[in-house]
């Protein structure tokens, strides 16, 4: 079947559209991408990052009880204000209050609460032991920049649903005749261009996917803004309702108090009567007032609509809004299906697992991106001058983007490292990491030769790998054939992964690839 | 391998072709989706197909918007859209 290529004009231009977008956002896509495909597993490394998580949650689960510890430790807390709890499960047995209180001045402020799910102890938020997924999880999304950080990903995602779809036009033509073409022999650009070519036409429909997802996630109010403003003429609520539907109930904050509201009541009507997946989240609204309601929200994490949200008037254990996973509508499903795409959150771990292995492809997509600009300019046609532009703007790519994972392989060193009783230990830990990440880059950059500064963040990565499992074994005392032994799965499974890793860049510096001098990067343009 | 540069355009055509891509193509966009959505019964729908389709649509507005050869033509082919549109969903 042959394919018609673009005519010339459209193809240069679409070509050439494709490598701006392309330099313009290679560093900060692949951060997004390589700190996001750690964040996949934010849940699973929790037991890891956090030695006093290492505990199971209680088969029945006591939200009164969570509440009282809590009305205790933070006197101010006011339950009757929307309050959101995650309940434990095994991968984070701790429950987490996402409430308010109220200030001497009778101001709200949002109040963040975890209660240990074995011995109800209490915790704020903000004095947490741990941030290692978090951090993580954020760095994703840029929220370390301020107010911005979330909308620069989002545009992120808009130009990489761009770059994709103009890719894929330039590859048009040759897109079938051309899928087994790998040439190691010939030259280093002609290399780098299959490599590319090659991995993101595997990758499309995931990359893709990513783009869509993350450009909703992060430019929401893009959309939101028109459509409330034009077709709801200012109204939020029929589309929030539409994604949740606790939130097309209103409640009145003045209706009569109603003593002797029991969270686990309810929670326990609510169980015996329904059957699909777990529990992972339960809104309540106006709690203490009659017209109290709770909102459960299931999950099977298996299919992609296996989400629901169940909405219940506290008093009478009265269904007054569903979306059932087994008969939701188009409108109530799709919101749902695109944050479990995006999250990974469907057909188990495997899926995780090789959403982690796409991300790692994506990221060689984006880095040989660059190096196959770099080297396919890297001829007479072009001045010496625009030559060691070229070359210096990749090393700066490389030195960024190479740098972050033995960075991330530092934060994890550092989670166990500094002390746990330690006050305020995640400021430190979270430094260690953002300096160490500078710090890399910077000494990356004195290297000359790609090949050496790669080699030396594979070095460091390598270190970094298999100190990880010794720093957690000494310090947590739980060495990894302790838990593999006590079936500590997951804490296992991140000792395993560095030690996985390890081996693998130790093969990697051990292949050295010998560039013939006349195909390598030049360098005397420096 | 790089593009052939004399298909390319001069630096201040390409200044109006990014814009006339980027926001003309987002009002486009924008009010084809409104257009569409003000033509339903029920409007909620349309808004959970845009959560997907306006990011595909958009950026593929915006190559149409290089490949188009004056970026004045881009500006009234996405403003007319966009008039054409906005009427229909005044007049619905």
């Amino acid at each position: 079947m042959k394919f018609k290529g673009l005519s010339n004009r459209a193809y240069n231009i679409v070509f050439h559209t494709h490598t701006v977008t392309g330099l313009v956002i290679s560093i900060g896509l692949f951060v997004i991408f390589l700190a996001g495909a750690f964040a996949l597993f934010k849940e699973e490394m929790y037991r890891w990052e956090n030695q006093d998580a290492r505990y199971n949650p209680p088969e029945i689960v006591d939200l009164d009880r969570a509440l009282s510890r809590i009305k205790k430790s933070v006197p101010n807390f006011d339950p009757s204000e929307p309050l959101t709890i995650k309940l434990p499960t095994y991968e984070n047995p701790e429950y987490i209050f996402y409430g308010a209180e109220r200030s001497k001045d009778s101001m709200l402020i949002r109040a963040v609460v975890q209660v240990n799910s074995s011995n109800y102890e209490v915790r704020e938020h903000k004095d947490t032991k741990t941030h290692l997924g978090q951090t993580l999880y954020d760095l994703h999304f840029f929220h370390q920049i301020p107010y911005v950080g979330l909308f620069i990903s989002g545009f992120l995602g808009l130009f990489f649903v761009f770059a994709t779809l103009s890719g894929l036009l330039v590859h048009w033509k040759h897109m079938i005749s051309k899928f087994y073409a790998f040439n190691i022999k010939s030259s280093l650009q002609q290399f780098w261009k299959d490599a590319h070519v090659t991995l993101s036409f595997i990758g499309l429909p995931f990359q893709l996917i990513y783009g869509v997802t993350g450009a909703l996630l992060g430019l929401s109010i893009l959309l939101l803004l028109p459509s409330v403003m034009i077709l709801f003429g200012g109204s939020q609520q029929e589309i929030r309702g539409m994604i949740d539907p606790s939130f097309s109930l209103t409640v009145d904050e003045n209706s009569p108090l109603s003593d002797n509201q029991s969270l686990n009541i309810s929670y326990q009507e609510f169980m015996n009567s329904h059957e699909y997946g777990n529990v992972y989240y339960i809104r309540v609204q106006n709690y203490g007032h009659e017209d109290a309601l709770m909102s459960f929200g299931v999950d099977d994490r298996k299919r992609m609509t296996g989400d629901g949200i169940y909405v219940v008037r506290m008093n009478t254990g009265e269904v007054l809004a569903e979306h059932s996973p087994a008969d939701k509508s188009y409108g109530e499903s799709v919101y749902g299906i695109l944050i479990k795409l995006h999250y990974g959150t469907f057909g188990g771990l495997l899926v995780k697992v090789l959403y982690f292995l796409l991300a790692l492809v994506t990221c060689f997509v984006i880095i040989s991106g660059i190096l196959l600009w770099q080297s396919s300019r890297d001829n007479k046609r072009y001045s010496n001058a625009q030559r060691k532009f070229h070359f210096q703007y990749t090393r700066l790519c490389l030195a960024i983007c190479l740098s972050l994972f033995p960075a991330i392989g530092l934060i994890f060193l550092a989670n166990k490292c500094v002390p746990f009783d330690l006050f305020h230990r995640t400021m430190y830990v979270n430094s260690i990491f953002f300096t160490g990440w500078l710090l890399l880059s910077i000494i990356g950059l004195i290297y000359k030769d790609t090949g050496t500064l790669n080699r030396f963040y594979l070095l460091m990565g390598a270190i970094f790998s298999f100190m990880i499992p010794v720093a957690n074994g000494v310090v947590t005392g739980d060495w990894i054939w302790s838990t593999l032994y006590h079936r500590e799965w997951y804490v296992a499974g991140v000792d395993i992964f560095w030690i996985f890793s390890g081996i693998t860049l130790i093969f990697a510096l051990r292949n050295k690839i010998d560039v013939p001098p006349g195909k390598r990067m030049v360098t005397k343009y420096l | 391998m790089p593009a052939n540069t004399k298909y390319l355009s001069s630096p201040q055509q390409r200044f109006f072709k990014i814009t006339a891509g980027i926001f003309g193509g987002f009002i486009a966009c924008t009010a084809l989706h409104m257009c569409i959505g003000s033509l339903l019964v029920d409007k909620s729908i349309i808004v959970m197909t845009t959560i997907y389709s306006f990011w595909l649509i958009w950026p593929g507005l915006m190559i149409i918007a290089f490949l188009i050869r004056k970026p004045w033509k881009t500006w009234l082919i996405y403003l007319g859209l966009t008039i054409i549109c906005s009427a229909i969903v005044y007049f619905s």
